[in-house]
């Protein structure tokens, strides 16, 4: 089971955001998309869930998304936007039930707690959203949008997680906390569409790339395949060293490398 | 993760001690209920006359034929009046939030941008220019023209406001305030030019009409607004969910399983119905679509399911205190109850815009 | 059923409902010149409450007031408990006459015409409703005299001198609302000897400046709403519409009551002498 997106163009006015884009994403795998400001990560995304209208074609499971219903699309997959203005003071936990009254678990009043229990905000279901942090209410969001969707696997059909920028304004506890949400949620058989910047994370989590550069596709592949330095030298405009740490960690990005071009500070 | 195992249900010992809002509503309901139904006997049992409520159930209960002015005060005057009363009430608390569900924006009142005026410039159409209709039709739609015009009147503006102020699924409160007072100010023109086309008889229907009154409440009105308001108020509880999730926004809706498009089609839709037979049967009656909302929502939380049923109970009941206030302040005269609702709505409003200044500058 | 009823054929033009055998003891009237009429029959005593309008004679002041003659509230109508309403013509709405009919309570529409005769037949119709014929016959007689008389005195006015008046409603944000024919204020004006400066269309309308230069008035005929009317009159006079008139240019300005002026009642014949004077001085 997969996601399949094949040869979309997008173009707004007279400027063209996408061109000839195609993804796989296997089920069962965390796929991250990633690429310098104004690339069309989030762009792609948003035609990936069928929030913006595309030329080509996207296959959730083998079916149109066009095909679905909106209730089974919403039963199928969860998306996580980058950030959520509330127009009215709705509590942490109302705002989770939102998520669960449109997936298929409506009927346990409990999950919405787990879901913020995963996100790490326990104790926080009576706290008004719009008194959160930033990071916060990026937490309670996906805490809704798992309330939605919260097994990775129903009657054997994957369920998926669409994710823009989830760690964005988290600190790196929390970050991490986020990434191995969407590790287990693949492990168990779901899979996992993120739209990353820290290419780190992406390199500890993730099982595939894309990569995209100028409305383009630069590469799809496994982590290591891609991100290689003349990739991301070539895709960021800038000097990029990948490595491995030792113990066999996997792979790691080194931005210290892009220093060494960079004039050598005076002397103190 | 995957599975609901019991130790996950258990977590959380704290949660026992979140104050349960739906539950709180639910409790309000209640309360809500019993008030209106104390307000709809304190209504029918007072009024200008001296006519006594007990007294003529005394003679019910006792198979004692009632007097003509019981008869007359009871069953064609109070009766109707409280029935059309809280029709429109309801109408007009209803058609508040969901409007405001809507815009996304608690300041969004079908009387402040514009709907009401759209909806009187189709009332006032109808009253000038009715005239030039078949005799046949108007004998046919008869006393159904005026709300019917008055509908498409609101359901027009409320269509044109929604394209002028939102733009790719945000609501700029600024714009649509603007749009709003546009809008009336559109409506005004044109009424202007019909009440200069206007003959005496129907200048007389025009001005008391004008006035925003239940002084005219009768039966064939309430029965024409009644089902129209009902399926309204019935059609947003009904939408109450969508309407949640659109307070995170347009995308998010969708993503939700809400099919958006439809949605705010059938709010407009029994926004302007609502809007529009209530503004038909009595004119303007400003303030009862804000002010019940955002009490409401302060008492027990924004979620529509059960905000939407409950600003139909309080503001059946708010209008009902308006119109005893309206009908025995000045008897054997009456106040216009749009002055009364003007009176005590505007400061309401005016403190909910000075606890909230931030609301207007998103 | 509290009045064995039957139903009067109306003499004349006025509209009759049902009314009672014995003469009404409790009585509504709805308009101020049906007031005064009542009034000026000896029948003040009968009356129970008035309208909004009624506000002459005095002792009408004291009467409960049911509100705006094109705005009663049923219940309020009902709870003075009149046995017999008598109104002039538009009084409403609808709903509240439907009402009323429910209630058995005998409504009687009095013809509004604005001219003598117009006024005669108003007395009539009262005179009747209220049972006191001989009364209403001659206060009948006295206005027709004083109308004939007014109407001698002001035929003497020759045709050149004849004056234009305008008649303004309001000047509300500072737009002119004037009269033009098949009003009230027209009526006065050709009782008075004057000639309506606006005969071009009926009623009131709100008018454009430049309309209003063109009917060049002789003289602005406005209700007293009280206040200082110096003031007043230079603040009307230079509104832009009116300031090339030739009623700007003389000041002439013309302030009375309103019910006065435009009641069309016994008293009217009266307004048209005081009018008169003040359009052309002692006749």
């Amino acid at each position: 089971m997969t996601l399949q997106a094949t040869h979309i163009n997008l173009t707004l006015g007279q400027k063209s955001i996408l061109r000839d884009v195609s993804l796989t994403a296997q089920a069962g795998e965390v796929t991250a998309i990633v690429g310098p400001n104004g690339s069309g990560k989030s762009s792609l995304l948003k035609v990936l869930v069928g929030e913006q209208p595309a030329s080509g074609e996207v296959l959730l499971n083998g079916q149109t998304l066009t095909s679905y219903r909106p209730w089974e699309l919403a039963s199928l997959r969860g998306v996580l936007p980058q950030a959520t203005v509330l127009a009215f003071p709705f509590t942490v936990l109302e705002v989770v039930r939102l998520g669960l009254a449109a997936g298929p678990d409506a009927n346990h009043p409990d999950l919405p707690f787990e879901a913020l229990a995963q996100v790490d905000l326990d104790g926080y279901a009576g706290r008004f959203y719009q008194e959160l942090s930033g990071g916060e209410q990026q937490r309670v969001q996906l805490a809704r949008v798992l309330a939605q969707v919260w097994r990775p696997l129903r009657e054997g059909r994957p369920c998926w997680l669409f994710l823009d920028e989830p760690v964005s304004s988290l600190d790196i506890a929390h970050q991490l906390t986020v990434m191995e949400i969407t590790r287990r949620f693949a492990q168990n058989g779901g899979g996992v569409i993120a739209v990353m910047h820290d290419l780190n994370l992406t390199a500890m989590y993730a099982d595939r790339v894309q990569i995209m550069h100028a409305g383009q596709s630069a590469g799809a592949g496994p982590v290591p395949e891609i991100l290689t330095d003349s990739r991301l030298s070539q895709v960021y405009g800038c000097p990029l060293r990948t490595s491995v740490v030792p113990q066999n960690a996997g792979v790691f990005v080194l931005p210290q490398a892009a220093r060494q071009t960079a004039p050598a500070p005076p002397a103190a | 993760m995957v599975a609901l195992t019991e130790t996950d249900r258990s977590m959380g010992a704290s949660r026992a001690e979140i104050p349960d809002r739906r539950r709180q509503a639910r409790k309000l309901s209640l309360v809500l209920v019993c008030l209106l139904a104390l307000a709809i006997v304190i209504n029918l049992a007072l009024g200008a006359s001296g006519t006594s409520l007990w007294g003529a159930l005394a003679k019910l209960a006792s198979g004692t034929p009632l007097d003509m002015m019981e008869r007359v005060v009871l069953w064609d005057i109070r009766l109707p009046r409280v029935v059309l009363c809280t029709l429109v009430g309801a109408a007009l608390a209803v058609s508040g939030a969901v409007m405001q569900g809507l815009f996304r924006n608690p300041l969004a009142d079908p009387g402040l941008v514009g709907v009401g005026a759209g909806a009187g410039l189709g009332a006032i159409l109808s009253i000038v220019l009715g005239g030039f209709l078949p005799v046949a039709l108007q004998e046919f739609f008869g006393a159904y023209v005026t709300p019917a015009a008055a509908f498409l009147g609101g359901w027009g503006s409320t269509l044109i406001l929604y394209r002028v102020s939102t733009r790719g699924g945000r609501t700029s409160v600024a714009t649509m305030l603007l749009a709003g007072i546009a809008l009336g100010a559109l409506a005004g023109a044109v009424s202007g030019v019909l009440i200069y086309m206007a003959d005496d008889q129907q200048l007389r229907d025009l001005t008391f009409w004008q006035m925003g009154s239940l002084a005219g409440a009768t039966w064939e009105k309430s029965l024409i607004a009644g089902p129209v308001i009902v399926l309204s108020i019935a059609g947003a509880t009904w939408l109450a969910h969508g309407l949640n999730c659109l307070a995170l926004g347009e995308a998010a809706a969708a993503h939700m399983g809400i099919p958006v498009q439809r949605m705010k089609n059938a709010a407009i839709f029994s926004v302007a119905a609502a809007t529009g037979v209530a503004v038909a049967a009595t004119g303007g009656i400003g303030f009862v679509g804000i002010v019940v909302p955002h009490v409401l929502r302060l008492a027990t939380g924004p979620d529509h399911g059960t905000l939407l049923p409950n600003a139909a109970l309080l503001g059946a009941t708010l209008l009902l205190g308006a119109d005893l206030i309206s009908r025995t302040l000045i008897a054997p005269a009456e106040l216009p109850i749009g002055i009364v609702t003007a009176v005590l709505g505007a400061p309401v409003f005016l403190w909910i815009l000075l606890k909230r200044r931030g609301l207007v500058d998103q | 059923m509290r009045h064995p009823s039957f139903t009067l054929l109306a003499a004349g033009a006025f509209v009759v409902a049902t009314l009672p055998v014995q003469a009404a003891e409790r009585v509504l009237s709805i308009g101020g010149s049906v007031t005064e009429i009542i009034y000026a029959l000896g029948a003040g005593d009968k009356l129970v409450a008035r309208d909004t309008t009624s506000s002459y004679p005095e002792p009408a002041l004291d009467l409960p007031d049911v509100g705006y003659i094109r705005a009663l509230a049923p219940e309020g109508v009902l709870s003075v408990n009149p046995d017999l309403i008598i109104a002039e013509a538009g009084a409403g709405p609808v709903e509240t006459l439907d009402v009323l009919t429910q209630a058995e309570i005998p409504f009687v529409e009095v013809p509004d015409a604005y001219t003598g005769d117009g006024i005669l037949a108003k007395i009539d119709a009262v005179g009747t409703a209220i049972e006191r014929p001989d009364a209403a016959r001659a206060l009948r007689d006295k206005v027709a005299a004083e109308l004939t008389e007014v109407a001698a005195k002001v035929a003497s006015v020759r045709q050149d001198d004849r004056k234009r008046v305008l008649f303004i409603l309001s000047t509300r944000g500072g737009r002119v609302m004037a009269s033009g024919t098949g009003t009230a204020a027209d009526g006065i004006i050709r009782m008075a000897g004057g000639t309506n400066a606006l005969s071009e269309f009926e009623g009131y309308k709100l008018m454009t400046d430049e309309a209003i230069s063109q009917a060049a008035p002789d003289v602005i005929l406005m209700m007293d709403r009280g206040g200082d009317h110096g003031a007043s009159n230079t603040e009307l006079l230079s509104m832009p519409a009116l300031v090339t008139t030739p009623a700007a240019k003389t000041g002439a300005v013309v302030r009375m009551n309103g019910l006065y002026l435009l009641g069309f009642g016994p008293r009217t014949a009266q307004a048209a002498l005081t009018l008169a004077q003040s359009l052309y001085g002692a006749l």
